[in-house]
């Protein structure tokens, strides 16, 4: 394996991008005493500022596409993008060609490098994306 | 009393086991629902389930002589409508061992494995000494793991039927067919069932226009079969 920039604790900011709560919810749950994400060194910043990882969930509105372009331009490098949830994958609910509100899933607007399917993923699953998306910095 | 109630608490806390779980994971629930496993042997191909689903994940392709059904596994929000409309209940979304013998399988590898799971999907360090348990835990988790790996899909792909009188491919499966009739004649009194049997297979495997074509020299108008 290379050598990562990042050998311990990635930091990560949650952008939440017009989903619908739930995969907000299991991300409050990976925090929590039972599957404890900060013993693993993985903090929750309020600012992309301080970033490694931008975590994305939601299928991105069109309201919301410049101030995820703005976030993602804010992340410092070296930066990774998870996409989260059925949404985040893929439009999940919203995808239609007729939707005027949706400007598609993560993928169209942002790189991403690592995706957790679910609606909405298990803690495990979330757990288990992030510690992949580190062994690609 | 609700002070030595808490005292009692507080001491017996001291000697709880943490709360949080370790760094492998435990089983699912039986109860939990994720990507649908589609029993081949059952899936007719009939396309009831692409209809049906919400999101658009599941879907059907006819690509020459062949059908494939497939749920795509970004897309796929795990609502069960194709379970629920499926007529031959070939999908399942959750883990729930349904037959006797799944059930017994499923308590031996829980007593291999252990309830609160020793091992797990990122490294099975607590099934090394046991590949077979490893490999049958490994197979009943790695659908709610797994995330950079390309995406998934649940395929099955089924023969289409072809014409017997034009010889081109009809969007439907053969397997589909063969269940219409066997449930149509099993309605039927059993002699009017050998009187129709020849002419509805025929009417069957035959493709739209031609059916228009030869029915009246056939015989086989489709009121016939109303």
């Amino acid at each position: 394996m290379s050598r990562s920039p990042i050998r311990k604790s990635p930091w990560i900011y949650h952008a939440h991008a017009g989903g619908c709560n739930g995969c907000d919810i299991e991300l409050v749950a990976c925090m929590s005493p039972r599957y404890d994400l900060e013993r693993l060194g993985i903090k929750w910043v309020a600012s992309p500022r301080y970033a490694d990882i931008l975590l994305v969930t939601g299928p991105v509105p069109l309201h919301t596409k410049p101030f995820l372009e703005r976030v993602y331009a804010q992340t410092p490098e070296p930066k990774r993008v998870i996409a989260m949830g059925a949404c985040g994958c893929s439009c999940g609910v919203f995808i239609d060609d007729e939707n005027y509100s949706v400007a598609g899933p993560v993928e169209k607007i942002i790189p991403v490098d690592v995706k957790i399917p679910g609606c909405p993923p298990k803690p495990e699953a979330i757990i288990d994306g992030i510690l992949k998306v580190m062994r690609k910095f | 009393m609700s002070r030595v109630q808490a005292f009692a608490g507080l001491i017996a806390n001291l000697f709880r086991k943490p709360a949080t779980v370790g760094e492998s994971f435990g089983f699912l629930a039986d109860t939990f629902r994720w990507l649908p496993r589609r029993d081949d042997n059952k899936c007719t191909g009939c396309g009831a389930c692409s209809e049906r689903c919400s999101t658009g994940a599941t879907t059907i392709k006819d690509i020459g002589m062949e059908r494939t059904v497939s749920i795509d596994s970004w897309m796929c929000i795990y609502c069960g409508r194709c379970a629920d409309v499926c007529p031959e209940n070939a999908l399942e979304l959750n883990f729930e061992p349904k037959t006797d013998e799944e059930r017994k399988a499923r308590e031996e590898l829980l007593a291999r494995v252990g309830k609160n799971g020793e091992a797990c999907s990122l490294c099975i360090r607590g099934l090394e000494g046991d590949p077979e348990a490893a490999n049958n835990y490994v197979q009943q988790i790695s659908l709610a793991h797994g995330s950079d790996e390309p995406k998934k899909t649940v395929d099955t792909t089924l023969p289409l039927q072809r014409c017997s009188v034009c010889g081109e491919a009809m969007p439907v499966t053969e397997k589909y067919l063969d269940v219409i009739k066997e449930r149509t004649l099993k309605n039927l009194q059993p002699d009017t069932a050998a009187v129709i049997n020849k002419d509805m297979e025929r009417y069957l495997r035959t493709c739209i226009s031609c059916r228009r074509k030869y029915s009246l020299e056939w015989g086989t108008h489709p009121r016939k079969f109303i």
